[in-house]
């Protein structure tokens, strides 16, 4: 055999080895990159697939303009054209954004099945936009009865991608992620609640009802505020974003007892908020606000209350041990 | 060193190249008149057709060596030049390394003039935009080592159709990434150049370019030592 050969040789083997374990590196770190990548059909267009997607948009675009409004004649053709686009960049966040919520009612399914890709994108994982319409669509646009198939197939509930959407707001989540997040708590509860730590269940009057129960939930959970690396397990996004949560409660509160003065399962609740989330605070008998020391009549509706923290002596707020005004060292009423 | 040198002149005196770079740059700065088309697009956009465009240059660099070698050999010159005290093997080196520094060349000038029209019509060029553009440089290496594979044994027009296919599916070959030594070592995976998405959205690392450069000039070596293989058992006229 020829010397040269042999070198020729020599020198394909060392290449073709070490070419090999690079590109294998290489592959893993490219996956590492985009793991959404793998799934996609990258190959078949030469790379181009980015470029693609965007013509693709362009062109999905124009469509939607041309068909005026999305109908059960035009929407599987409006969602094959959002696959396509999806497929080929599983990072276009506008696709979901924008795309989605044009068959969300049409095609709600198959709207929350692009959507489902988006939350699982690692690299749209800083997007709360995508969890939320996917909560919304959900929520709002699928049928009751489709509802535990839709949920068991998308392996998550309206709630879960709310909380989602709550949990990758970049500060504090908009006050209708919140606000959403709870009702889909409170429909989750059904017919019946039962309070932490309580035997008997209420029955569930209406959504209003419900939603006072979710929140009520919420306030008796473990959280206490604070970071969430301290506590991870009993961390609540709706604690720690809810600045006013029990003027929130009350209001709600106040409401459902203006709306359901005899309703016995109404006042059942009302009593458990009283004993839970008010334990330990005055508020008005009528409209459950709560009210300050020394103050004689509710500041919202005018009804007489209980005082307290004043002087049994001479009516002034105290401060401390004993009375500024006269020096009175006795106690003070108590509700 | 001058055999590689020949070439890239030849190629770089040519007035059509300067042209096709200033039509590459026009269409790249068109894509800001889609912001409207695109629904806001306009800037992801004209990042993703700079990095199409900088791509279908490079390739066509790379083709543009299937017609010079297979021609050469045809009429005689490459046997005038061996006639010299020059190997087989340093001849197509010389090829290689003049088509690779023209590749570089041409596509370091459509990056440039994109990182000028992008900062005119937006400002901020972010590094990852320009990290897509210079893999998109480096992949001149491979791409170019499988023309040069292609054009020893092949005539002109076989040899570029050869090589726009191998290219083609070599952007497919990572679903045989489980194949030790053949995926990677014998075939090219040209996928791994395209971070076309990141240059976009963000995340390219400076190491993953130098990884991506050494593994390009690895293959570069397979492939010429099995094109100068090839051509050691060619008769030449």
């Amino acid at each position: 055999m020829k010397k040269s050969l042999v070198v020729h040789i020599l020198v394909m083997v060392i290449a073709a080895a070490a070419g090999s374990f690079i590109a294998s590196t290489l592959l893993m770190d490219q996956n590492k990159l985009s793991s959404a990548r793998i799934k996609v059909g990258q190959k078949s267009a030469c790379g181009f697939n980015k470029f693609i997607a965007d013509v693709q948009w362009m062109l999905f675009i124009n469509y939607c303009g041309s068909v005026g409004s999305i109908k059960k004649d035009n929407v599987n053709e409006v969602y094959t054209r959002l696959a396509s686009i999806i497929r080929n960049d599983p990072d276009f966040e506008k696709a979901y954004e924008v795309g989605t919520l044009m068959i969300s009612i049409e095609a709600s399914e198959k709207a929350l099945e692009l959507l489902k890709i988006g939350c699982d994108n690692p690299r749209l994982s800083a997007n709360w936009k995508i969890p939320f319409l996917a909560g919304f669509t959900l929520s709002r646009n699928v049928n009751a009865k489709d509802l535990p198939a839709v949920t068991k197939k998308l392996k998550t509930d309206a709630e879960g991608f709310f909380e989602m959407a709550a949990k990758r707001s970049p500060s504090t989540p908009e006050r209708y992620v919140i606000s959403y997040l709870m009702r889909a708590k409170a429909a989750k509860l059904g017919k019946t609640w039962k309070a932490k730590g309580s035997k008997d269940a209420i029955q569930i009057v209406n959504d209003k009802h419900a939603l006072l129960c979710a929140w009520i939930n919420e306030a008796n959970s473990g959280y206490r505020g604070g970071r969430v690396e301290d506590d991870m397990a009993s961390y609540s996004i709706v604690q720690s974003s809810t600045k006013d949560m029990t003027r929130k409660v009350l209001s709600l509160a106040s409401f459902l007892k203006e709306e359901h003065p005899d309703d016995p399962n109404i006042a059942k609740t009302l009593n458990e908020l009283k004993t839970s989330i008010l334990k330990g605070q005055n508020f008005c008998g009528k409209c459950l606000t709560v009210y300050a020391a020394g103050d004689k009549y509710c500041s919202s509706c005018g009804e007489k209350v209980v005082v307290y923290g004043a002087c049994d002596k001479c009516g002034v707020v105290k401060k401390g041990a004993y009375c500024s005004e006269c020096g009175d060292p006795k106690t003070e009423k108590k509700q | 060193m001058a055999i590689a040198g020949g070439t890239w002149r030849r190629i770089l005196r040519m007035r059509v190249v300067y042209f096709l770079i200033v039509c590459v740059l026009i269409l790249i700065g068109s894509a800001y008149n889609y912001d409207v088309f695109s629904m806001g697009m306009h800037k992801q956009l004209m990042v993703d057709v700079s990095l199409v465009l900088n791509m279908i240059a490079a390739i066509l660099i790379a083709v543009s060596i299937t017609f010079e070698i297979p021609k050469e050999l045809k009429e005689g010159v490459a046997s005038t030049l061996l006639s010299k005290p020059l190997g087989r093997t340093q001849y197509l080196v010389g090829k290689l390394v003049g088509i690779i520094v023209t590749g570089i060349v041409i596509t370091g000038l459509i990056t440039l003039g994109f990182v000028f029209v992008f900062n005119s019509a937006f400002g901020g060029v972010t590094s990852s935009m320009v990290k897509g553009h210079m893999l998109i440089m480096a992949s001149v290496i491979p791409m170019s080592a499988i023309a040069v594979l292609f054009s020893v044994f092949a005539s002109e027009f076989l040899a570029a159709t050869a090589t726009v296919v191998a290219i083609w599916f070599a952007h497919a070959t990572s679903s045989m990434s489980g194949v030790k030594f053949l995926y990677g070592g014998i075939l090219p995976d040209l996928n791994l150049y395209n971070l076309r998405a990141e240059a976009v959205y963000g995340g390219i690392s400076s190491g993953y370019i130098l990884v991506a450069l050494v593994w390009g000039i690895l293959f570069s070596v397979f492939a010429t030592t099995l094109a100068s293989l090839i051509f050691s058992y060619k008769d030449l006229k």
